[in-house]
């Protein structure tokens, strides 16, 4: 009986496994690259109705976030501006300029201005605005540097993991409440002596709760060293003399305010 | 290890709590409600449907396969829109919820409100704490409640009823606004020549300022214009009896319910409607006080107690300590005589021995807490009962204590009969119709009210396209409470007022708009001259106030006698609701005269029934027939869903040779009316007695009220309009046909011919999710918890739970007395407590937490099948505790009980007992264990939560629940209609089954009604109680948000109320953080008559009961049995 099969098919089960372990592997690495929020959502830019830029109006003529977004520190919703808050202004300054026409038109008519959305959260999940802005977390750690941006894009993955990335550790990503719109801060900026000043003004803390905040775990210093000199020395030893570092400013931070961000489904699916 | 638990085996005789008569008999049903999660086959189809139902699968299977190619074109990102507004709204900051004073009217006067709308639109509504009827003093302190009927909470969703009327309809026909503006304009000519000759004007009942100024305004504009009222149930009988007794027409009684400590009420249900009645008999009802923070028992005399005289079970007399089950035609001979027993001139009745012997003490009672006792009877009881309990609440020197009368300034107004009569007779040829009534249907059956709108002009205002307005000869669209501007007298005279929420959303006009339209000066065709402003961009200009705004300003500014700064007064109306100080003012009474009820016989066998007709506790008398919340909440005491039936007494039913709750009863009246029902056994209803219940079996309505139940008012007539005797019964052996047009084919039409089988399957939920154990209610007499509080604790068996064993030292306290090991937030850990002995039982709370959390409904149907929705679930249990007592002098064998429970049932003594059941969010939850993919699991605040998006719908956990507090979604209720029917050739069955190619809800206008923070859920999810974690979530955020830089992060005290706390009209229910000492839940959880539910089980539920208690009196029949069936659970 004639060998029915010829004598180079004895390696094809091992090339077509090899071949089908490398596909799976290429098709496992694109759906995991290309199918990620880090993909699919950040860089897009779409084209707005209005070509509003946002860094004409913050770095060129230092406007507050607040103006427009009213309500980022009262509501969960970040609201966009109305019609009319826009006109508060461009009834005066460019008055006839093309690129406004959309903005004049719902004034005239009453008609809304359809803004097309960058950030989209599904309706399962449930975001607040207010207790991250209001907790030390700044705009720039979710959207990036609209300041800098012409045409808005996204900026950050924004995805599940990311945000239980920052509420497991979010002294990684907190600053001082008076901060968080300021979108050039760093850690270093802090001065260690008025930093823990104001956290002991802004909590009714004296020096010996911070450095029992900085020991939590093992006594450091003895019982009669509780001066505010010996906080600022305790800290500097803890921390390491010179800038302060964002671990020491987000850890300081996230002990006085007792920030705890929910890590249970019902923080943010209800 | 898998661990197993034994259910203690039930001993002989020990069954002593039971829902339904077949749990009583321990029927087979009844094992497999109890034992599976759902019934057998509930998975499959129905029968119609298991024909080909595998033939429709794959056909469906096919479709829907060749149509998934489709669905892949939109790969890319869809763009999504965010839209501002043009110009700011005052108040509304988006994403934020607005709250508005309002008022809703009703019969009585007005249920105070105060409606959440999310940036516009109205989602849920509440009672109004501040308005003076929701204040009530408890244990000397003014506490405002937010209670309200569970009909109040549905009416929003009949804001968003896709089916209400939204067109001007000329006979039946579509029409337009221009033609009815040009038909009114005719008219008005025509009046302003003849000064209205023949014109009649037809409204509902209540006291509404404004509309009753415009109604003077147009008398004097067409001085011969009539009046008239109309309502379903109408308060005639009270007004003419308080005529009889006082000589006077413009008076009213209002109860101070929570001054009396002894309370008899005569076939009056008045605490169903929860408000101002139910929040004073709550006040009085409880059972110990708090003082310095620790539990005082009540004294006999401080608690109040019940009487109730009615013939079928209500909430009212479920709460009852003595509740005597009577034919309503003889109530008024009990009257008759307690006045005799009192003495009030020229009183006199015969009552038989058994009804004397429960009287004579009572009566006593009532006498001897003179001052603080009360009489109340029912709106359906004859004017004479009305005149006797005057009298007899002025024997007891009631006024002034416990009952006022006041002088209130509603209308004289002519009733139904009168317009008839005057329509017969010519002087009336046009009739504009403002009532919420529909005359056409629910008007005593012998007016023939069809024939009257066609010998008049007939203009019909309303809300919905009902039976009227398609007779009339114009239909105008109405507008809801929500979205019209008025005023409104309270049940105490309070003016309040009724503020919308939103514009019109389907156009419709309101009551004060079309009188302003036939007052306006000029012609209505044409649009008033507006100063047309088109300089100002439209994103600047402000709206015109509208001409009803203004008219209610009007009455208000103008009308009330207020001195000085009405603008001001006007403003915090505004936002009050309500004007302080307006109320009625009180009239003194003396020498009352009583009136002699004519004498009615006693029906005395099933060949002489007697037949009441009586508002359903869902639809009312039929207006709210259109609402699927109502349709779907069961009837607090017969736990009928979507249906109505002939409801009569265990004993009657047997007596009729009745053999199962369903079959069909052709009902004859002595008058020759008839009407087909299907029958239900109603434990505890009054012998030889039949209620059926009103609104049902509508022709013209909606598609949610289409074809649910039989219509009633068919039978009634202006002669015998609450209960008629004399009728007898046949039971239907076969199905029948009956022609449509007949007047007996009271269902609604089906095709040529009407079949009514002669079985119906009622969705009635008494069975379902029945739980295994025992001690799950409790309850005790008054005596009894003083001299031992901590009884309810060692019920059944929880007096022989050893303690527990931890082999591991546990982690932190959460609660006090509990070690519960994950306490990850230091902050707050929440609780519940469930008074029982403040447990209406009304459902209240169920249709709150619909609004709330985006409950759906599911349809007859489903029901049918267990598979009800709602989140909390009403179990209402009957006890006879006369069954198995020391003191019993028959003394029953306990197997004798076993084996004849229900002929040895004694319905005389039978209570009972509500327990609202919904996810009790156990420490060690059972359901966590056996969740495969983690998507009900703890929070750090010992919540048990659902992530809806992570459930596959294994219903592992639902299985595992010893509370069967779990609810799975089998269809996607929320999108798809449930209640539609799906037609292809040779097949019918229910849209749900359709899947994708189902009809999908109305016009999506209902979807407005949601609440925006809650998710709505798909198909194949499970779902449950979350304690409203949207509330929650807010509440710790607002409070983080107010923290800023500083650790105040705690929740203020009693800050987070859940949505069936807020609806409770008896604060039954408290909520709060068990880390807060200062919450008020701790206080209750140390109350000594606190208890878990399966305690043994070891689930530690942070919903806890507090047990029942009653203050019988001992002199009263049975009254030593009353309140110990707890006693008895070994």
């Amino acid at each position: 009986m004639p060998n029915f099969f010829p004598r180079w098919t004895n390696l094809l089960p091992l090339q077509i496994g090899v071949a089908l372990i490398m596909m799976g592997s290429a098709v496992t690495a694109g759906l995991w690259y290309y199918f990620t929020p880090k993909y699919t959502r950040v860089g897009y830019a779409p084209a707005q109705p209005v070509p509003f830029s946002h860094k004409i109006h913050v770095e060129q003529h230092g406007m507050d976030c607040r103006y427009c977004h009213s309500y980022v520190e009262k509501s969960g919703h970040s609201n966009l501006p109305t019609t009319a808050t826009c006109m508060n202004c461009h009834k005066h300054i460019k008055k006839d300029s093309p690129k406004l026409a959309p903005v004049r038109e719902s004034w005239q008519t009453g008609e809304p201005i359809e803004w097309v959305n960058v950030h989209e959260v599904p309706d399962y999940a449930f975001f607040n605005h207010s207790v991250h802005v209001n907790r030390g977390v700044s705009c720039v750690k979710c959207h990036g540097r609209v300041d800098q941006m012409d045409v808005v894009h996204h900026h950050e993955p924004q995805s599940m993991s990311w945000c239980l990335d920052c509420h497991k550790a979010p002294e990684k990503n907190i600053r001082p409440v008076d901060e968080v719109l300021n979108f050039d801060w760093e850690a270093s900026d802090e001065v260690r002596e008025d930093f823990y000043r104001e956290l002991m003004e802004s909590n009714g803390k004296t020096a010996s709760d911070l450095i029992g905040v900085i020991e939590k775990d093992r006594k450091l210093l003895p019982q009669d060293q509780r001066e505010f000199d010996d906080l600022i020395r305790l800290s500097e030893t803890v921390y390491g003399k010179g800038e302060m570092t964002q671990a020491e400013v987000g850890l300081q931070l996230k002990r006085a305010w007792g920030v705890n961000p929910p890590l249970s489904c019902s923080g943010c699916h209800r | 290890m898998k661990r197993i638990v034994h259910h203690p085996e039930p001993e002989k005789g020990s069954k002593r709590l039971w829902r339904s008569v077949g749990e009583l008999e321990d029927t087979p049903t009844f094992r497999e409600w109890l034992e599976r999660e759902f019934p057998a086959g509930a998975s499959e189809m129905n029968q119609a449907e298991t024909e080909s139902s595998r033939r429709t699968f794959m056909k469906l299977m096919g479709a829907s396969t060749a149509l998934a190619g489709f669905g892949m074109a939109g790969c890319r990102r869809a763009e999504k829109y965010l839209v501002p507004y043009t110009k700011g709204v005052e108040w509304v900051i988006p994403g934020k919820a607005l709250y508005y004073a309002t008022a809703m009217p009703t019969a009585e006067g007005a249920v105070p409100l105060v409606a959440t709308t999310h940036q516009g639109r109205p989602t849920m509504v509440k009672g109004n704490a501040l308005h003076p009827t929701s204040r009530v003093v408890v244990d000397g302190e003014e506490k405002g409640h937010t209670g309200v009927g569970a009909s109040v909470s549905a009416s929003v969703l009949n804001l968003y009823d896709p089916d209400r009327s939204r067109q001007v309809l000329a006979g039946g026909e579509a029409s337009s606004k221009e033609a009815l503006m040009a038909g009114l304009e005719a008219m008005r000519t025509e009046w302003s020549g003849n000064q209205g000759e023949g014109l009649a004007f037809l409204v509902g009942e209540g006291v509404l300022p404004t509309r009753d100024r415009l109604l003077s305004e147009i008398a004097t504009k067409f001085p011969k214009a009539k009046m008239f009222r109309y309502e379903a149930f109408t308060l005639d009988n009270v007004r003419a009896g308080l005529t009889m007794a006082v000589g006077r027409d413009d008076v009213a009684l209002v109860p101070k319910v929570d001054q009396a400590t002894r309370i008899l009420a005569l076939d009056a249900n008045f605490l169903e409607g929860g408000g101002s009645q139910a929040f004073g008999f709550g006040s009085g009802r409880r059972a110990d006080r708090l003082v310095n923070g620790a539990w005082q028992q009540r004294t006999l005399e401080e608690m109040n107690r019940l009487y109730v005289v009615e013939p079928a079970f209500t909430v009212t007399g479920g709460m009852a300590d003595h509740r005597l089950r009577l034919p309503a035609s003889q109530v008024a001979n009990v009257a008759a005589a307690i006045a005799q027993e009192l003495g009030v001139e020229g009183a006199s009745a015969e009552v038989d021995e058994r009804v004397a012997a429960w009287l004579k003490p009572a009566v006593e009672d009532l006498r001897a807490a003179a001052g603080k006792s009360l009489v109340v009877a029912g709106a359906q009881q004859p004017a004479e009962v009305h005149a006797l309990v005057v009298a007899i609440n002025e024997k007891l020197g009631a006024f002034g204590k416990t009952v006022e009368l006041v002088q209130h300034s509603g209308r004289s107004m002519g009733s139904l009969e009168e317009l008839r009569d005057a329509v017969n007779a010519g002087s009336v040829t046009t009739v504009i119709s403002t009532t919420p009534a529909d005359p056409v249907y629910d008007a005593p059956n012998n007016y023939r009210w069809e024939q009257i709108v066609e010998k008049t002009t007939y203009i019909h205002l309303g809300f919905h396209r009902n039976h009227t307005a398609m007779a009339a000869d114009w239909h105008v669209p109405g507008t809801h409470y929500l979205e019209e501007w008025g005023d409104v007298r309270a049940v105490d005279g309070t003016y309040s007022v009724i503020q919308p929420m939103v514009q019109p959303l389907l156009g419709g006009i309101s009551e004060v708009s079309l009188l302003l339209m036939l007052l306006q000066e000029g012609s209505l065709t044409e649009a008033p001259a507006e100063e047309v402003d088109d300089v100002t961009p439209m994103a600047e200009q402000d709206a015109a106030p509208t001409p009803d705004y203004e008219a209610v300003r009007e009455t208000f500014l103008n009308t009330l006698g207020l001195s000085e700064d009405v603008e001001t007064a006007w403003n915090h109306a505004l936002r009050d609701g309500f004007l302080p100080d307006s109320g009625y003012a009180a009239v003194s009474v003396s020498g009352a005269k009583g009136a002699t009820p004519q004498a009615v016989a006693a029906p005395t066998g099933t060949d002489s029934l007697e037949v009441r007709f009586v508002p359903d506790s869902k639809v009312y008398d039929g207006r709210d027939v259109n609402n699927a919340w109502l349709q779907e909440t069961p009837d607090p005491m017969t736990k009928l869903t979507w249906d109505n039936a002939a409801l009569m007494s265990v004993t009657t039913f047997r007596a009729l040779g009745l053999e199962k709750d369903g079959q069909r009863v052709k009902i004859h009246l002595s008058n020759g009316r008839e009407g087909y029902f299907p029958a239900l056994q109603a434990p505890g209803h009054a012998d030889n007695c039949i209620t059926v219940q009103v609104g049902y079996g509508q022709r013209v309505c909606g598609r949610v009220g289409y074809g649910v139940g039989f219509d009633a008012y068919a039978m009634r007539t202006s002669q015998t309009p609450y209960y008629a005797s004399g009728a007898s019964v046949e039971i239907l052996t076969s199905n029948e046909e009956l022609n449509p047009e007949s007047p007996s084919a009271n269902h609604a039409p089906n095709g040529d011919e009407v079949t009514i089988a002669k079985w119906e399957e009622l969705a009635l939920t008494q069975e379902h999710n029945a739980m295994e154990g025992r001690g799950l209610v409790r309850d005790g007499g008054l005596a009894d918890y003083r001299s031992e509080p901590e009884f309810a604790q060692t019920v059944g068996m929880d007096s022989h739970i050893p303690p527990n064993q931890h082999l591991y030292k546990p982690k932190g306290r959460a609660v006090k007395g509990s070690i519960y090991f994950n306490d990850l937030d230091a902050n707050h850990q929440w609780g519940m407590t469930i008074d029982l002995n403040s447990c209406l039982g009304c459902g209240s709370c169920q249709v709150a937490c619909q609004a709330e959390n985006n409950i759906p409904i599911v349809g007859k149907e489903q029901v049918l099948n267990g598979r009800e929705m709602a989140w909390i679930r009403m179990d209402r249990y009957f006890t006879d505790p006369t069954l198995v007592s020391e003191s019993d002098p028959m003394h029953h064998a306990h197997a004798e009980v076993e084996s004849r429970g229900v002929e040895i049932l004694n319905e005389d003594a039978l209570e009972a007992l509500p327990q609202p059941v919904a996810c009790q969010q156990c420490e060690s939850a059972p359901c966590e264990a056996v969740c495969p993919v983690n998507a009900t699991v703890h929070s750090d605040d010992g919540l048990n939560i659902m992530a809806y998006n992570r459930c596959i719908g294994t219903r592992y956990c639902a299985n595992n629940c010893p509370y069967k507090a779990r609810r799975f979604n089998f269809f996607d209720y929320s999108s798809r209609n449930p209640v539609a029917k799906k037609k292809i050739p040779g097949l019918e069955f229910g849209n749900l089954y359709a899947g994708p190619f189902g009809e999908k809800h109305g016009d999506g206008i209902e979807s407005l009604q949601k609440n925006p923070n809650v998710t709505v859920r798909m198909r194949g999810v499970m779902e449950k109680c979350t304690y409203c974690v949207q509330r929650i979530e807010a509440a710790k955020i607002s409070q983080k948000v107010e923290a800023r830089d500083s650790d105040n992060i705690q929740v203020k005290t009693d800050a987070v109320k859940v949505a069936c706390q807020e609806a409770c009209s008896m604060d039954a229910i408290q909520f709060g953080n068990l880390k807060n000492e200062a919450d008020t839940v701790n206080r209750y959880k140390e109350n000594p008559r606190n208890y878990e539910l399966l305690k043994y089980v070891n689930t530690r539920p942070r919903t806890t009961y507090l047990a029942r208690i009653k203050n019988p009196n001992l002199k009263m029949p049975g009254g030593i049995e009353v309140g110990t069936t707890a006693k008895h659970i070994h």
